[in-house]
């Protein structure tokens, strides 16, 4: 009597088992897959802005001296040149106006309207926020600002992008001055080197251009005057670039109104060193005006090696000086060095170097034909330098080994030295 | 002579006609488990749903209320929630009611539909910093925000032992919309869950009662 009772009941309870244990396993299954949201880039509230050409639509360069906005102190690309730029818009309010600052001194603004709101994301994300509707405040920057300004997206994504295109008419009073080189060859125009430049000024408008190391600049002429005079400040000293050029006016685009236009730009002054590629000014700039600078036909390059193998590495001295037996000034003082380009004397057939270290004094004569050569009018008659050998040497472990017997520009490694 | 062969004729089949009745037999009610179990694990989490259906031959008309309430606070900030909603829907089973050998306890394999509307209220308190816009504090609300969504479901409904079921109930919720104020985006919806995404999964865990109406023939 009581096994059959037992017996039911087991299976009943088997029976309820089973079924509960599907639901507590599907439980299981639900809570597993709960997702915590990612507490990374919650925003979307940064704003992308690209600076266009009005005349052909392309990308435009702006000089930048500082982006910012107000209710902030932080500052956003300074000093730099840009393309674009993508600035974060204040989310705690509907609006944000963008100011740029110019090196001309000006500053350009532009005011941005929106939809902010909040939204709860976690406990640990806190809060993010979902700006929306992006509209351009016409009536709050004057026209003067910018000369064009297209709103391409109102949407703003958690990836920028660009959401406003900013045009500017033609600015054609840029002249681009380059920079050139002249080398042992009789090509005229040569090739662009990249210069020291202190600063350019300009005689209507100071400085208008910082120091820098470029081959080429874009200079702004007087838009009121038929003539520009330019300092350019060379480690060699100040170099005078006066422009002279004829002024018009035309209409391009409606939307500009009349653009002055620049033409027949000349030298003032003859300058066997400076050359007229082109007389009109354009935008973009072209290259207009070319600065050159005669070849070196007389240096002697000399590499330092720490043995005398094949493939030796190269040997940092320590110089005190290096004297010239033609000249009494001291080269390369006080300096660690594993190069060395030295002159030599193109008034003779051999020149004689004393390097001093701090362990003594060793010196170097080489010998060597010289050939007047004209490549270039405006430099003269050059003196080029070909079948070296070294005359005499302390440095004798091992002998220097000379790689190059002739003087080249730009300049080859002539002579190999183990320093012991 | 005509001969009455009764015995040598082999049996035909015969169509008998199913006669569909769609008097109501029991009302089930039940409550989700799950949100009572959720409701005492956490502590900013509160929430009670109470369903029902009534049974229609093979079809269930099925009605469900319920409510939610959240009260986050964090470093961040603090977050609250509470609301109510409704669902009217219907479903089909595909079990054959009442068949003593397949189905003798009329258990219920369905899907069905459901037409949800709710209403709900948040505010957020934030106390933050950002490295541009600098530290700042702010306060928004949503109140009495509508919801409304739809659901596709299905799932399984076992007469236990007598008037008592278990059931588990698989939700697929799509089309949300809710009103909202000009400040704040809804973060949950109190029926709902998250409205992060444009559909969601959700599970109910039932434990139904069911009334008898009708005694079976």
């Amino acid at each position: 009597m009581v096994f059959p009772v037992l017996n039911y009941l087991y299976a009943l309870i088997v029976r309820m088992f089973r079924k509960v244990a599907w639901f507590l396993f599907f439980a299981v299954l639900a809570v597993s897959c709960l997702e915590d949201p990612d507490c990374y880039n919650l925003n979307n509230n940064v704003v992308g802005i690209s600076f266009r050409k009005l005349f052909d639509g392309k990308a435009d360069t702006v000089a930048l001296i500082a982006v910012r906005s107000d209710d902030t102190d932080s500052m956003f690309y300074t000093q730099r040149y840009a393309n674009g730029i993508l600035f974060p818009l204040n989310y705690l309010q509907n609006q944000t106006t963008i100011y740029f600052d110019r090196p001309d001194g000006t500053t350009q603004q532009i005011t941005l309207g929106y939809s902010a709101k909040s939204q709860f994301v976690s406990a640990d994300c806190g809060e993010r926020y979902v700006l929306s509707d992006l509209e351009l405040f016409d009536n709050t920057f004057p026209a003067a600002d910018f000369d064009s300004v297209r709103l391409l997206s109102p949407t703003l994504t958690k990836n920028p992008s660009t959401n406003i295109y900013i045009y500017r008419c033609p600015r054609n009073n840029f002249v681009k001055v380059g920079f050139r080189q002249l080398m042992m060859d009789t090509f005229s125009i040569g090739k662009p080197v990249a210069t020291i430049v202190n600063g350019i000024s300009a005689d209507y408008a100071g400085l208008v251009f910082p120091a820098d190391t470029l081959d080429a600049v874009k200079l702004p002429v007087n838009p009121a005057s038929n003539m520009t005079t330019f300092s350019i400040d060379l480690p060699s000293g100040a170099k005078a670039l006066p422009l002279s050029y004829t002024r018009y006016t035309s209409e391009l685009f409606t939307k500009c109104g009349t653009t002055n236009l620049y033409g027949s730009l000349a030298l003032v002054e003859p300058d066997p060193f400076v050359k007229i590629l082109r007389d009109t000014l354009q935008d973009p700039a072209v290259t207009n005006v070319i600065i050159q600078r005669c070849p070196d036909t007389n240096l002697m390059k000399i590499v330092f090696k720490k043995s005398s193998a094949t493939n030796a590495n190269n040997d940092t001295v320590s110089i005190k000086k290096i004297t010239l037996d033609y000249s009494a000034v001291p080269l390369y003082e006080n300096t660690n060095q594993t190069t060395v380009s030295l002159p030599l004397n193109i008034n003779a057939n051999s020149t004689t170097f004393t390097f001093e270290f701090a362990g003594g004094v060793k010196t170097l004569t080489v010998n060597y034909t010289r050939t007047p050569v004209t490549y270039h009018s405006e430099c003269g008659v050059s003196t080029v330098i070909t079948a070296m050998t070294v005359a005499n040497s302390d440095f004798t472990t091992p002998p220097p080994a000379l790689k190059n017997a002739d003087i080249k520009f730009p300049i080859v490694t002539n002579l190999e030295i183990v320093n012991q | 002579m005509p001969c009455l062969c009764l015995a040598q004729k082999k049996n035909k089949a015969d169509t008998v006609k199913v006669v569909r009745d769609y008097h109501p037999t029991e009302i089930r009610i039940g409550t989700d488990v799950l949100a009572i179990g959720k409701s005492f694990a956490q502590d900013d989490f509160k929430s009670w749903e109470l369903n029902g259906d009534i049974d229609l031959d093979r079809y269930f008309a099925a009605l469900d209320i319920g409510s939610s309430s959240r009260d986050i606070l964090s470093t961040k900030g603090h977050y609250t929630n509470s609301g109510t909603y409704f669902r009217l829907g219907g479903e089909l089973n595909f079990l054959k009611k009442n068949d003593p050998k397949k189905n003798p306890g009329g258990n219920a394999l369905f899907i069905g539909a459901r037409y949800a509307r709710g209403i709900f209220s948040e505010t957020l308190q934030v106390s933050g910093s950002d490295p541009v816009w600098g530290n700042y504090e702010n306060g928004w609300s949503n109140t009495n925000a509508s919801s409304r969504w739809f659901e596709l479901v299905g799932g399984l409904k076992i007469r236990m032992w007598k008037m008592l079921w278990l059931g588990y109930t698989a939700r697929y919720k799509f089309g949300l919309h809710t009103s909202q104020s000009e400040q704040m985006l809804p973060h949950d919806v109190p029926g709902y869950g998250g409205t992060e995404k444009k559909s969601v999964w959700g599970f109910n865990y039932q434990i139904f009662v069911t009334i008898p109406v009708k005694k079976k023939k």
